[in-house]
C-alpha cells in the first residue's frame, strides 16, 4: 500500500484529473478528456490503459453517425479507489506539516 | 524528477477538473421544456383512450430517447438520472409526481372516459418535468464543483 494510502494509479496529475472527472458522470468521451487533461491522444491513451490495466476504468467503443467514439468510465473499484486516494489527500492536508516529506518518484507514484 | 508533494495541489487539480466539467456539461436551453414536452406527451398518451396510449407513448419515449442522445453527443458525457448524490431525492419525488400523474390520467381518461384530464395531467406533467430537468442539471453541477 502507497505511503499514507495514497494511491499508486490515481496518484499521477493526469490520471488524476480523469478519475475526477469520471466520478461525477457514468461516461466521458475520449476527445473530452483529451480537452479537458490537455494532453495529446497518445499519452491520454497511455493513462487510460494504466488505470484499465489497475480494474479502475472501462473502455468502451461505439459508432455515432458512421465516427468511431471511445467512452471511458469508472468502475466500481475505481469509484472506491478514488474516494479513498481524495480522502487520504484531505488527511493529509489535515495533517499538513507531516505531509512535507512525501515525495513523488519518478513513474509518478508516492513516497515518503 | 523528484518533486514536492502538494496534497492540497492535488485536490486542488482534482476540484478544478471537475468544476471544468460541471462548466461543459452545461445543457442547452432548449432542453428542459423539450424533456417536459417528452414527458408531458407520455403521461397524456396513457390516459387518452383508442390507440393513443400505445402510439403516443412509443413516440414520446423515443422522442425523450433521442433528446437525450443529443445531449450526450453535444457534451461528451453519459450520466445516469438514477445516480447516487444530491440528485437522488429528486429523482425519486419526480418519478413518484409523474406516476401518480399517469396513475390520475388513466384512471380518469380511461376508465371514467373523461378525455381533457390526460390532457390537463400531460400539462402539469410537462410543466413539473421541465423545471425538474433544470433544476437536476443545476444540482448535479453544483456537486461537480464542490471541493473534494
Amino acid at each position: 500500500m502507497p505511503p499514507h494510502g495514497l494511491d499508486a494509479v490515481i496518484h499521477a496529475p493526469v490520471r488524476l484529473q480523469i478519475c475526477a472527472m469520471l466520478s461525477a458522470t457514468d461516461e466521458a468521451e475520449f476527445a473530452l478528456l483529451r480537452d479537458e487533461t490537455g494532453v495529446s491522444e497518445s499519452v491520454l491513451s497511455k493513462h487510460l490503459k494504466q488505470l484499465e490495466d489497475a480494474g479502475y476504468v472501462t473502455l468502451r467503443k461505439a459508432t455515432v453517425a458512421s465516427r468511431q467514439r471511445t467512452w471511458a468510465g469508472l468502475t466500481r473499484k475505481g469509484r472506491a479507489a478514488f474516494a479513498a486516494h481524495v480522502e487520504a489527500l484531505n488527511r493529509l492536508v489535515r495533517s499538513e506539516p507531516a505531509a512535507a516529506g512525501v515525495l513523488e518518484t519518478p513513474d509518478g507514484a508516492p513516497r515518503r | 524528477m523528484t518533486d514536492d508533494f502538494e496534497p492540497r495541489q492535488a485536490l486542488a487539480t482534482a476540484t478544478a477538473a471537475r468544476q471544468r466539467l460541471a462548466a461543459r456539461a452545461a445543457s442547452p436551453r432548449w432542453y428542459a421544456p423539450l424533456y417536459g414536452l417528452g414527458t408531458g406527451g407520455i403521461v397524456a398518451s396513457v390516459g387518452l383512450p383508442g390507440p393513443w396510449p400505445v402510439a403516443g407513448s412509443v413516440v414520446c419515449l423515443l422522442f425523450v430517447a433521442a433528446l437525450y442522445s443529443v445531449w450526450k453527443a453535444k457534451t461528451g458525457l453519459s450520466v445516469n438520472g438514477y445516480r447516487r448524490g444530491r440528485t437522488l431525492p429528486l429523482t425519486l419525488g419526480f418519478l413518484a409526481v409523474i406516476l401518480g400523474l399517469a396513475f390520475v390520467a388513466v384512471h380518469f381518461g380511461r376508465d371514467e372516459g373523461k378525455a381533457w384530464v390526460p390532457l390537463a395531467c400531460g400539462a402539469v406533467a410537462a410543466i413539473v418535468a421541465a423545471f425538474a430537468s433544470a433544476a437536476w442539471d443545476r444540482l448535479w453541477r453544483a456537486e461537480m464543483t464542490e471541493q473534494l
